[in-house]
């Protein structure tokens, strides 16, 4: 296990979601700028790349003058990165990668239906590639018509990711036509919701995602149970056998 | 013309739910690197101005977002707009003048001094910042001045409405910070200007000029500053810090 590293990175205005929170996808980039920081002290080979990231959000970041704190511990193939604004006592999401030299190996094609999914080029990165952490705000930009298309009542903040894992196949290229996005549920929890989506480019998945998603009320700042009606509809996105 | 859907995602919007300023400079640079392809916009030219003019609000919407663009010699005129029917909306008008980038002058070196510093996802395939990072950029260091007087500046009752780039040297990527040195240039009743620059190690690697209007945070709606408001703003304009 290495010592632990500590980037300080400031925040942005431009960070924020409408929610007034660091959006859930730039906790991506802050440890994918530390990362990269890593690459250059040599913690982290050239030819290494992140084949799954996980993320637990642990509490909601609001906006400050503080920098934001990325604490990075390497063990092995993972490495872990703890973030939270300078001066808090607690973490706020906790990033843990595993690098390899090689993609993952990811399963075949899952059963939910297919949704176009347009690249943009801003995100790129200097390889032509898709950024790791824009993975993250494709799959977030997926997920969120397909639950929405689900519900009745769907309003942002009535629920909150808790926990995004991504695992990356081969790297996704530029190209204008758009590749499929599958979404489909796989657990409905008393308050929460794991929901499976998939990148697919015809028959081959170039990346996943598994993210649990847990009730919120936005006036109360805090989860809440699912209720009887929200289950019944979100298991309309449960595959049938 | 040349017209260029973009699906508008979550991440585009703003905590006050609209787009938030510097997507529509990235819609517009992502539909300039659809005109490369088209062979309207040459791969190797580079804008030495963009002017953005926001005309409303763009909300989300699961619609995709227009973008029709024109060239007349060295600009390019788009427009971040939504057509239905015969209707058609227009949200911001960017304006990009390609062609050697000059040498921007340092200025009387006066002004409100932020930190600022690049994120590798502020850069293009050449390890600079892009075009929209600069504005981000920009942006991030006029808000800090903004919220560092947030008194005189009516604690962000400012809505942009003109903001003006001039583009100089490229910026690369580095660990150490930039200073981003805005200063107020111009104060009236119904709206106030600030000049920004982007600075590492003397040299000035773009300017932007913001044109911003203040509102009444309740009704959202346009207002005049009070004679009150305007000297306290004025009185920072007179005592901007000699960097």
């Amino acid at each position: 296990m290495t010592d632990e590293t500590l980037h300080e990175l400031p925040m942005r205005w431009a960070d924020l979601d409408s929610l007034n929170h660091v959006n859930n996808v730039v906790y991506l980039d802050y440890a994918a700028e530390s990362r990269a920081l890593l690459v250059d002290d040599g913690l982290i080979g050239a030819e290494e790349r992140p084949v799954r990231i996980g993320v637990d959000f642990l509490r909601p970041i609001l906006l400050s003058r503080r920098p934001v704190q990325v604490r990075s511990v390497r063990s092995g193939s993972e490495l872990t990165q703890r973030i939270r604004p300078a001066g808090a006592e607690q973490d706020f999401a906790r990033v843990v990668t595993e690098l390899a030299d090689r993609p993952a190996q990811l399963p075949a094609r899952g059963p939910g239906a297919a949704s176009p999914l347009l690249l943009r080029r801003s995100d790129l990165d200097a390889t032509g590639s898709v950024r790791t952490d824009k993975m993250f705000e494709l799959f977030q930009e997926s997920r969120i018509p397909a639950i929405a298309a689900a519900l009745t009542s769907m309003s942002p903040g009535r629920f909150v990711a808790a926990h995004v894992e991504v695992e990356y196949g081969r790297p996704i290229t530029w190209r204008r036509e758009p590749f499929e996005s599958v979404n489909w549920v796989t657990r409905i929890g008393g308050s929460s919701v794991t929901i499976e989506s998939q990148i697919a480019d015809g028959d081959e998945v170039v990346a996943r995602c598994r993210t649990t998603l847990v009730g919120f009320d936005l006036e109360a700042q805090r989860s809440r149970r699912l209720s009887d009606d929200e289950k019944a509809e979100l298991a309309t996105l449960v595959p049938q056998d | 013309m040349h017209s260029h859907e973009l699906a508008v995602r979550w991440t585009d919007l703003d905590p006050n739910k609209h787009l938030n300023n510097v997507s529509y400079v990235n819609y517009a640079v992502e539909s300039q690197a659809a005109l490369v392809d088209a062979g309207v916009v040459g791969p190797q030219e580079r804008p030495v101005a963009v002017t953005v003019a926001f005309q409303r609000p763009l909300l989300f919407t699961r619609r995709p977002a227009l973008v029709e663009s024109t060239r007349t010699g060295d600009v390019l005129e788009q427009e971040v707009c939504s057509r239905d029917g015969d209707r058609r909306v227009v949200y911001a008008r960017v304006t990009t003048t390609f062609g050697v980038p000059a040498t921007l002058e340092p200025g009387t070196g006066r002004g409100h001094d932020e930190p600022g510093r690049l994120r590798r996802s502020d850069l293009d395939a050449h390890g600079d910042a892009t075009v929209a990072g600069i504005f981000e950029l920009l942006q991030e260091g006029r808000a800090r001045f903004a919220a560092r007087h947030r008194d005189a500046m009516l604690d962000g009752a400012l809505a942009l409405g003109r903001m003006t780039l001039e583009v100089g040297p490229p910026l690369a990527w580095s660990e150490t910070e930039c200073t981003v040195r805005s200063r107020l240039t111009k104060v009236t009743g119904a709206l106030v200007m600030i000049e920004s620059d982007i600075l590492r190690g003397g040299t000035v690697h773009a300017r932007g000029s913001s044109v911003h209007m203040p509102f009444d945070i309740e009704t959202q709606k346009p207002r005049r500053l009070t004679d009150e408001e305007r000297a306290s703003m004025t009185g920072l304009v007179e005592t901007q810090e000699v960097a």
